[in-house]
């Protein structure tokens, strides 16, 4: 398995090879790479951020694996706090506002909710809490209809509206105000 | 490589005559009665089209519409430059919009053609469809399962005719090798090997984030699909070689030499039970769908597999030894193979060329051509070449393989459902959220 700080060091390499190296290997790593990683991501040099992402992408999908559960659980959980972290970049959020989205659960839930307050972000968490299945994630955006900043709250009739869609009904038209695009 | 499909002079009175021999008019009239049917008032009886997204491939259809005489009253496109120089082409006033909505508003306008970039595709086809316009909407279908099953809700449940243009089964070569293995020539088919150029690589020094330029409508340029800022390594053209948009040459040249091979395998109403996707991402610039890429998706009953490769290995008709063909699907049955070249025109093998069927056998629909096709079949309302239900049914190889390839790992495939079996994190990748005010 690849070591972390070995790791670290080639994605921040001025050789396009090692970074490439570098974050095919990354998946393993799990949890106590998240926030290196992220780091790495912001980095001005884009083709090292880019080198950062793709690793802390890669972490996120071995993560999410059948049978992994308590690991996507544990990646997560540091997604959440690069999230919540207003001193992150946008990008560095929204990516992982992303990733929460494919492998979050009941955990992140309260954190998403707390960012739909956040103006900056607040588009990407209720993205992430409509993509996660399940009747907490739906309860939470219920609750969110009533109680976000007003002009929020369409965005949130948007996510209900979808997360009621079925394969039978999406693609026709719906109406309801409340999800008009106009 | 950018797709050119411009029309010479020769090719479009080539087309013009072929058009009178299938009976077609020219420029193409709809009789007032079936315009009638479907609630237009067509004054003059004449298909009047809108077009959305006229930069590219858009360009080329507006060049090509208009050269067939065909009326296009509106031009929508929130690149300022692409939308100037298409009403040039189209001459007179036709109206200008950067927002399609107002398009589909236009009660003079009949039918759309929907050529922006990937992540418009689902939801500019379903509005139109709602709106009761007849559609032609660029390959690739869509991004996403969920986005496919709205568009055929929305063709099936309006009643549109939708053209997907994935123009391969327009191509004779095409229909020719489709004839000659569904009439067991090569006997049963054990797998198909289909073969494409790397896509781009980031050939370039990463460009950084920017912000926009005056003439392009960031914001409405990514529309449904999430935030990023503008950098113009993405826009335009290149936004082909970036996964959650374009999706890269799988998912978007794929569509023409995979729909070829799904038509040659009678497979529209079937799905593969498990894909596997390795590759390697490009080591520079922004892009990040993979560089090179292996796929095989296995099928069952009947039994076979698909594989695609970038590049995979290039063959040439055993008739032309010394031209390796770059792009093109190679079928193997246990009676022999037959080669499909696709690349800015399809061609195939002397022997499917020469094949003709017997008077009982399998004979495909010949095609006018794939725009002169959807034309015909909005005065018909007869089927096109390329439905959005074929569409949908191919566009499923190229997502769940960029999905295997994102996560990893081989994944086992439901095709009647068109899920994952046992993998939540693949199934969650099914469907995107869109941005807000943007919804199907």
């Amino acid at each position: 398995m690849a070591d972390l700080e070995e790791t670290l060091k080639q994605l921040k390499s001025e050789d396009m090879n090692d970074r490439f190296t570098a974050w095919e290997a990354a998946g393993p790593l799990g949890a106590t790479a998240v926030k290196p990683l992220a780091a790495i991501s912001k980095q001005d040099n884009r083709t090292i951020g880019k080198a950062g992402k793709l690793a802390l992408q890669n972490v996120v999908n071995y993560a999410g694996r059948p049978g992994a559960e308590a690991q996507a659980k544990a990646v997560a959980k540091e997604l959440m706090e690069v999230a919540s972290d207003h001193q992150n970049p946008r990008m560095v959020r929204t990516d992982a506002l992303y990733f929460i989205g494919t492998i979050g659960g009941s955990a992140e839930i309260p954190g998403l909710i707390k960012l739909l307050e956040d103006r900056v972000v607040r588009e990407d968490a209720r993205q992430a809490l409509e993509r996660i299945p399940g009747d907490e994630s739906l309860a939470a955006l219920k609750s969110a209809a009533a109680t976000v900043q007003a002009d929020f709250r369409k965005n949130i009739q948007q996510s209900l509206h979808n997360r009621a869609l079925t394969r039978e009904s999406v693609g026709i038209k719906d109406d309801s105000a409340a999800v008009s695009m106009r | 490589m950018r797709e050119r499909r411009s029309v010479s002079r020769r090719k479009f009175i080539q087309t013009s005559a072929a058009a009178g021999a299938a009976g077609l008019s020219f420029p193409y009239i709809v009789p007032s009665h079936v315009m009638a049917q479907n609630g237009r008032q067509g004054a003059n009886d004449r298909i009047v089209i809108g077009s959305i997204g006229v930069g590219g491939r858009g360009g080329d259809h507006v060049n090509n519409f208009h050269s067939m005489g065909i009326q296009i009253a509106g031009i929508c496109d929130v690149d300022s430059r692409h939308a100037a120089q298409a009403a040039k082409t189209v001459g007179g006033k036709p109206f200008v919009t950067k927002d399609y909505r107002a398009l589909l508003d236009r009660k003079d306008i009949d039918a759309i053609v929907i050529a922006t970039p990937d992540h418009w595709h689902a939801i500019m086809m379903v509005h139109a469809c709602q709106a009761g316009k007849d559609v032609y909407s660029e390959k690739p279908v869509c991004r996403t399962i969920q986005e496919s099953f709205a568009m055929v809700n929305a063709a099936e449940h309006y009643k549109r005719v939708v053209q997907i243009g994935a123009q391969g089964r327009s191509e004779n070569a095409a229909r020719k090798v489709a004839e000659y293995v569904r009439n067991g020539q090569i006997g049963k088919v054990d797998h198909v090997e289909v073969w494409h150029p790397v896509n781009f690589d980031g050939n370039q020094a990463m460009t950084k984030d920017a912000s926009p330029p005056q003439n392009l409508d960031w914001e409405m340029w990514l529309g449904p699909a999430r935030y990023r800022p503008y950098n113009q390594s993405i826009h335009p053209f290149n936004f082909r070689w970036v996964m959650d948009i374009g999706g890269g040459f799988i998912r978007d040249r794929g569509n023409h030499v995979l729909s070829c091979v799904f038509w040659t395998m009678d497979a529209d109403k079937t799905g593969p039970v498990s894909v596997e996707a390795t590759g390697q991402r490009d080591k520079r610039g922004v892009w990040d769908v993979p560089h090179t890429m292996h796929v095989k998706w296995e099928f069952k009953n009947p039994d076979y597999t698909v594989t695609w490769d970038q590049p995979g290995q290039t063959r040439p008709f055993p008739e032309n030894p010394n031209n390796a063909i770059d792009w093109g699907a190679q079928f193997f049955g246990d009676k022999g193979s037959v080669i499909l070249e696709h690349g800015d025109s399809a061609n195939a093998e002397r022997k499917a060329m020469d094949y003709n069927p017997p008077a009982d056998g399998v004979h495909l629909y010949k095609s006018p051509g794939h725009r002169e096709n959807w034309l015909d079949c909005i005065k018909t309302r007869k089927e096109t070449i390329m439905p959005v239900q074929a569409g949908a049914a191919v566009i499923v190889l190229p997502i769940i393989a960029n999905i295997s390839f994102l996560v990893g790992r081989k994944l086992q495939f439901d095709p009647v459902k068109r899920e994952f079996i046992n993998d939540a994190e693949a199934n969650r990748l099914l469907a995107d959220p869109y941005r807000t005010p943007w919804h199907l």
